[in-house]
């Protein structure tokens, strides 16, 4: 076992380890000396009589009472690891992770953010949410460092949780045997500080979109707001945040009866224009399901809201030039700076744990 | 059956004399002469699953692949597994030492059905050749002798033979089980109560009730998953709506209890051979008979343990936690009444003695590495680890081979009439400890460093370890090929063995070596007790 554990339960599982192995170690070497200082008193060429003792009640009932009292101590011991190992701190983030043959992925559902690696931050409780693609196989999620394992089956969640007091590389291994490339289901942890999470966290939130030529461009009306010359892939967005409810052809068949279709012109609560779904886009419906999405930036909303116009049956309704001054002003566009920094870390975040809450 | 005739003056003719011929061998229903074809088939299958292990541990020597591909290595860990358990040592001691001196022991001249007895043999024999076709038919199967599902539901390779030779052992397992109890409560010696009989027996009786009971959940079980796999009868598979998890329970039902099936007849083979070689009556004879049935009724309630991580609740890996620690306690009375009957007796260390010691030592490992896994969150670390690994080859090759070696060489000279050379037979056991320490002791480390077990490949940092078990496994393989070589020559060169080479006090050395056909040459001598020796070490 390595020395320097790094969390309040490997350090648990490591005492427990040292407690029961020790009195196993003591055990043995008792019996062994037992054994050898009889082989060596008593044998035969040194000794002429025997004493055909049969047994020794007093002596047997020690020997059961003693053990006994041993192994449901040492019970008790592994139990209150495991009840360790089993209460996951209310304040943990989650990580979802899937396992397939051969491969896990990592899944951040409070950032909505997928990953081939695994990043958590040091001192924060990790909840690993454990599940398999139902035609998949066994697995085993395991975390020598974190004395942590737990089994990956096909169509059901388990769980397992941590928290690491150090940065640093960890081995992930496939535990349960699953087939030809088993030994190679091997991925690794990196426990990084907040500072190194946010910012991993904030990449990977950009990979979520395609990347974006950067374009000095504010205004709306600015010809690389159109659909065609903006460099976002709206459709990737509309499919992650808005298909589940309104469908993937914008019919509303995800939630029927209370998504609205954007193939119908009748009942818009606000009008198919730009301006008007970027308005929704910002503060939502009240008084329905749809919420607002603050923390897309203003180019993924005109991209988002031409892209849901292109569900329209008829030609929607274009915009006036007061409908995008009346834009500019009311969200304060024209001073919103170059695209290089459309979003800090900070308002991500922020954003992130609104819409972490606005969703729970 | 005929009667045996007490008023012949010529010698009875000895088992392996009295009828000549391959086929007199292949129909026999003595019960000694199928332990004989037991054997055979045994030593076949312990080299040939040993060797296989010895194959793959050779690619373990460095890290990356060396001259098998991931599938290959997994093939032959799983081919290991299934011979090794299935055709060893579940069936082990029972068919070959139980089959030849159960009724010896108990004053009786055969099993109670004898021809029930043969068909065992058979079963064995099919279920054998299938695990063999298997190998030939597509390169043998790849999920671990444990055919967890989804995988083997799911797998290319081919798990129909094996599963088919397993549920067919499952047979022979039943069968002989069957004949053992029947045979210990119909034709124990009237003379001879329950608590007089020798402890093998006991623990062969306590094997038998679990081999009954336990054996057919797995051979259901199995049939279940070739339902599933050829029907589409969905039972385990969750991509089917079936649950992984009950195939888990019902394999480990079964399974769990067959580990005291391998291990319980080899400590009643320890309470025979400690008492002899130290002229001493067992201590604590109730004791170590009612633990044997403790173990095997304690034994069939902690299955569970195997499945600390598998998503069970969380209260059943608590009960099973429990339960499993429960049951160390009846294995560690019988070793503190060994040991107890060695004190004031006058020991002598001949080879069955020194493996029997050695079985002690081996098997305490075993059994205090044992607890370790026992414990919650120790399990949840060490479990599917090389830790696991060398703790259950501790308890099974450390436990029940060995004893099954020992056995051997105790009961060699009763049953061939020859003498093997005590020198090398020393020689090996010496060999064998330091062998076998070092082919496993590193794997208890690499595990609680986390090596998971079942990996054709490993991290650069296991390297040391892996290193150490690999030439380790070399001076084990040397130390058995010595034992067995030294056994082997002894049928050719050996000295005629006396009736009574070791100075016993149970019925088999009361009668002629080799035994003749109907055991005894008159009605058999229970005067003395099993364990009853003169304290005078002259007489």
């Amino acid at each position: 076992m390595p020395i320097a554990s790094p969390s309040e339960i490997s350090r648990e599982v490591d005492r427990a380890f040292f407690l029961v192995g020790g009195a196993g170690v003591l055990l043995l070497l008792g019996i062994t000396a037992t054994m050898i200082f009889f082989v060596l008193k008593y044998r035969r060429d040194r000794v002429t009589r025997t004493s055909q003792v049969e047994g020794h009640l007093l002596l047997e009932i020690t020997w059961i009472v003693i053990p006994t009292i041993i192994v449901i101590w040492f019970f008790f011991v592994g139990y209150r690891g495991f009840g360790m190992m089993r209460a996951v701190p209310e304040d943990a983030m989650e990580v979802r992770v899937t396992g397939r043959q051969w491969s896990w992925s990592f899944y951040y559902p409070e950032e909505k953010v997928s990953a081939a690696e695994m990043v958590v931050p040091v001192n924060m409780p990790v909840k690993v949410s454990l599940t398999a693609p139902p035609d998949d196989v066994l697995h085993s999620f395991y975390i020598p460092d974190f004395r942590v394992k737990e089994d990956v089956i096909p169509g059901r969640d388990t769980y397992l949780w941590f928290a690491s007091e150090r940065t640093g590389v960890f081995n992930i291994f496939c535990a349960e045997f699953c087939g030809k490339d088993h030994a190679k289901m091997i991925t690794r942890l990196r426990v990084v500080s907040e500072d190194e999470y946010r910012h991993w966290l904030r990449s990977m939130i950009m990979k979520r979109f395609k990347p974006l030529e950067y374009q000095a461009v504010t205004d709306p009306r600015h010809p690389a707001f159109g659909p065609e010359d903006l460099n976002i892939d709206a459709k990737t967005i509309y499919a992650t945040y808005c298909a589940s409810c309104h469908g993937v052809n914008g019919d509303g068949s995800g939630l029927p009866g209370l998504a609205r279709s954007f193939v119908t012109a009748q009942d818009w609560k606000h009008s198919p224009k730009v301006t008007d779904i970027y308005r929704t886009l910002m503060e939502g419906i009240a008084g329905t399901q749809m919420r607002a999405y603050p923390d897309f930036t203003p180019w993924e909303r005109v991209a988002l809201a031409h892209y849901v116009r292109s569900f329209h049956a008829t030609p929607p309704p274009a915009d006036t030039e007061e409908d995008y001054n009346a834009l500019v002003a009311a969200y304060e566009l024209d001073k919103i700076q170059g695209p290089g920094d459309r979003i800090s870390i900070e308002a991500a975040m922020e954003a992130l744990l609104r819409e972490a809450e606005a969703d729970p | 059956m005929a009667g045996i005739s007490t008023t012949l003056s010529a010698p009875l003719p000895n088992y392996l004399e009295a009828k000549p011929g391959i086929l007199s061998w292949v129909t026999t229903t003595d019960h000694k002469r199928i332990a004989l074809l037991y054997l055979g088939g045994m030593s076949f299958f312990f080299f040939f699953a040993m060797s296989l292990a010895v194959t793959f541990r050779l690619e373990l020597l460095f890290p990356g692949m060396q001259f098998l591909s991931h599938d290959i290595y997994n093939r032959l860990l799983t081919l290991h597994g299934v011979v090794m358990i299935f055709l060893f040592i579940i069936p082990g001691i029972p068919a070959v030492f139980g089959n030849f001196f159960l009724p010896i022991l108990i004053g009786a001249h055969d099993v109670a059905f004898p021809r029930l007895n043969l068909l065992s043999w058979y079963c064995y024999m099919a279920g054998a050749a299938l695990a063999v076709v298997s190998i030939l038919s597509g390169g043998g199967p790849d999920t671990g002798w444990t055919f967890y599902v989804p995988y083997s539901v799911k797998t290319g390779q081919n798990v129909f033979w094996p599963i088919l030779a397993a549920f067919i052992l499952g047979w022979s397992s039943i069968l002989t089980g069957l004949n053992f109890v029947t045979t210990v409560h119909r034709l124990r010696d009237k003379a001879m109560g329950w608590f007089q009989m020798p402890l093998f027996v006991w623990s062969l009786y306590a094997t038998g009730w679990v081999q009954i009971i336990a054996t057919p959940v797995v051979g259901i079980t199995l049939v279940m998953v070739l339902l599933e796999r050829f029907f589409g009868i969905p039972i385990f598979d969750p991509a089917r709506g079936g649950d992984p998890l009950l195939y888990e329970h019902l394999f480990w039902i079964y399974s769990h209890p067959a580990v005291y099936i391998m291990i319980l007849p080899a400590m009643g083979v320890v309470s025979e051979i400690i008492p002899t070689f130290s002229r001493k009556h067992i201590f604590g004879y109730k004791f170590i008979a009612y633990s044997s049935v403790a173990i095997a009724a304690i034994g069939s309630l902690v299955w569970a343990h195997h499945m600390f991580t598998s998503g069970m609740s969380d209260i059943a890996r608590i009960v099973f936690s429990f339960l499993t620690f429960l049951v160390a306690v009846p294995s560690a009375v019988k070793v503190f009444n060994w040991i107890a009957t060695m004190y004031k007796g006058a020991i002598r260390l001949d080879p069955p003695m020194i493996w029997a010691l050695m079985f002690i030592v081996l098997f305490s490992i075993g059994g205090l590495t044992g607890m370790i896994v026992a414990s919650l969150s120790l399990d949840v670390h060490l479990h599917d680890t090389s830790f696991v690994v060398a703790h259950f080859h501790y308890t099974m090759f450390g436990g029940t081979a060995v004893i099954f070696i020992a056995a051997l060489h105790y009961w060699w000279p009763k049953m061939f009439g020859r003498m093997y050379r005590v020198r090398p037979a020393k020689q090996a056991v010496w060999l064998f400890f330091i062998g076998f320490n070092m082919t496993y002791m590193p794997l208890f480390i690499a595990g609680a460093f986390g090596m998971p077990r079942r990996y054709a490949d490993y991290l650069p940092e296991y390297t040391v370890f892996h290193q150490l078990s690999t030439i380790g496994s070399w001076v084990m393989v040397a130390a058995l090929l010595l034992a067995f070589y030294n056994l082997v020559h002894s049928l050719f060169r050996g000295e005629r063995a006396p009736e009574d080479p070791w100075g016993g006090a149970t019925l088999e050395w009361r009668t002629p070596t080799p035994p003749p056909v109907l055991n005894f040459t008159g009605a058999p001598d229970l005067s003395r007790g099993p364990y009853e020796y003169p304290e005078d070490v002259a007489q």
